[in-house]
């Protein structure tokens, strides 16, 4: 099934009392990649968690195709075709690599079936040594690699990644930036790439969006984003 | 020889028990204390399935999986009218609503079957005792410790080499990425409840013919099974056998040499392990914190 548009519309999110997003609209086109930029605390983590219905409080609406995700509980949301690689990984350090990656395939949907371990280990050939090792004894990077790789086992339709580049050295930043634009060729994917590494996003992305206190302060295509000189220096400069 | 037998049978019926507490523990992080109620019902509902007859040893094997069954689908329910709101409340609150649970079921139990001791013989071919080594050991006891091989063997199969074991061992470590994954955390939960209270129900009914059942066994049992779980480290299934087997073969080796010190049988081994391992024997400091 050809990847579908993902329509947010007047979003506010809460955790408990602390109101986060503040009426966020946002749409990213069908099988097309947008960075989502922003300072520490502007918001991007909470954005994905609410699509996602993770664990945040919201109001307004998020639809995938004619899916709207906000009634879904996360596993159902799985199934409908969207996986979210959150930004500590989250790997279950209990269960193996190999192990990991085949209790994704719970979140394959119907009519997109699980991806086979092979196949994703021909995408992430980093992980074909590493099958028998536990999670908890694999390095920052080879985590991110296998979040990533876990997440794609399901046979997301819409893939959202948090941070992926974050606390990695260069060099391991460079695999997961291949990992990703292997993902895009191979996969027909809608994806959210939310990173403070601006460039890293920027490379990756068709469309680039910028949050600022829980709103978003500018969306563009990539090619206008490097014209965009003031947003830069505004919203995203340290 | 008789110490080993009787101390081995006596750990694998406690093994039974603690294993269904230390699955639920671990996974939902919900200290049941109503465990020990599902026990005792059990142990009830093997005798109302076998109505007090001695029969055929099938037979018996049968009925008490049967009655384990009934027991098990007590507990889901249970579980769809209290646990499912426990899961994520204070423990303090769990404590109170599982110990109330145990207070309601011990009630029941008294209200169906009264005060009065009632006990259950043992099935026909297993009455009589066998000689090993010159001593003479009860049929009976085989048929407890082997169902308490069976059940570690089924148990470790099932978590470490199938989809549901996978599926509970990450919801017990992290439920959230488990269902962003696309695992049915309720589901998981459920499933693991019902199977955490079929093996009470098959501790109470193969204990059945060993004790003469009073609704109070409800609590015996659960005092001891929490010392198992404790000992053995939370959530670790092979470490509750551990400490199970342990706390059995320490018993009868007190009450048949040091008669004065059976008592505190369990105080001695929670001592003697905590004070080495305070995690338990194969528990992880790790594992209670996860599970939050």
């Amino acid at each position: 099934m050809a990847p579908r548009e993902l329509a947010v519309r007047d979003l506010h999110a809460y955790y408990g009392a602390a109101h986060i997003l503040f009426g966020i609209d946002l749409a990213v086109p069908g099988g097309s990649t947008l960075a989502l930029l922003g300072r520490n605390g502007a918001g991007k983590t909470t954005l994905l968690r609410s699509i996602a219905n993770a664990g945040v409080r919201t109001t307004g609406s998020v639809r995938y195709g004619e899916t709207e995700l906000r009634s879904l509980a996360p596993h159902k949301a799985a199934r409908a075709g969207l996986q979210l690689v959150p930004e500590d990984r989250r790997i279950f350090t209990r269960l193996t690599v190999r192990e990991n990656l085949r209790l994704a395939g719970s979140g394959a949907s119907p009519d997109r079936p699980a991806v086979g371990v092979d196949r994703i280990l021909d995408l992430f050939p980093m992980l074909k040594d590493l099958l028998t090792r536990p999670g908890y004894a694999l390095s920052g990077g080879e985590q991110q690699l296998l979040a990533i790789a876990r997440a794609m086992v399901a046979n997301p339709a819409l893939l959202l990644l948090d941070e992926p580049s974050e606390g990695l050295a260069p060099r391991i930043v460079e695999q997961v930036g291949e990992a990703v634009r292997r993902l895009q060729s191979e996969f027909q994917l809608t994806a959210i790439l939310a990173e403070q590494n601006t460039g890293f996003a920027v490379d990756l992305a068709d469309e680039v969006c910028v949050l600022d206190g829980g709103s978003v302060v500018y969306q563009g295509r990539t090619s206008e984003f490097a014209a965009a000189e003031a947003v830069r220096h505004r919203y995203l400069a340290v | 020889m008789i110490v080993i037998a009787t101390g081995l049978t006596d750990g694998m019926l406690l093994f039974l028990v603690a294993s269904g507490l230390t699955l639920i523990l671990g996974v939902m992080g919900v200290v049941n204390f109503s465990h020990g109620g599902f026990f005792m019902i059990g142990a009830y509902l093997g005798y109302e399935f076998l109505r007090g007859r001695a029969v055929s040893t099938w037979l018996f094997l049968l009925l008490i999986i049967a009655a384990s069954a009934a027991t098990a689908v007590v507990g889901l329910a249970a579980e769809r009218v209290l646990f499912r709101r426990l899961y994520r409340l204070p423990e303090v609150t769990s404590l109170l609503g599982t110990y109330a649970l145990l207070l309601i079921l011990e009630g029941v139990a008294q209200l169906i079957w009264g005060q009065n001791p009632v006990t259950q013989p043992e099935p026909n071919g297993l009455v009589r005792v066998f000689t090993l080594a010159s001593a003479q050991i009860p049929r009976y006891d085989l048929l407890v410790v082997g169902a308490g091989v069976v059940t570690v063997a089924g148990l470790q199969l099932l978590i470490k080499r199938t989809e549901f074991g996978r599926q509970l061992t990450a919801v017990a470590e992290d439920r959230f990425m488990a269902g962003l994954l696309g695992v049915n955390v309720n589901w998981v939960f459920a499933a693991t409840f019902a199977l955490g209270i079929f093996l009470a129900g098959l501790g109470g009914t193969l204990a059945g013919p060993t004790l003469s059942m009073v609704p109070d066994i409800a609590v015996t049992f659960i005092l001891q099974s929490f010392a198992i779980v404790i000992v053995g480290g939370f959530g670790s299934v092979l470490g509750s056998l551990i400490a199970a087997l342990a706390l059995g073969l320490l018993h009868a080796y007190l009450v048949t040499y040091v008669p004065s010190l059976a008592d505190f049988s369990l105080y001695l081994l929670m001592a003697a392990v905590l004070v080495v391992r305070p995690q338990g024997l194969l528990g992880s400091t790790a594992l209670l914190r996860e599970t939050r």
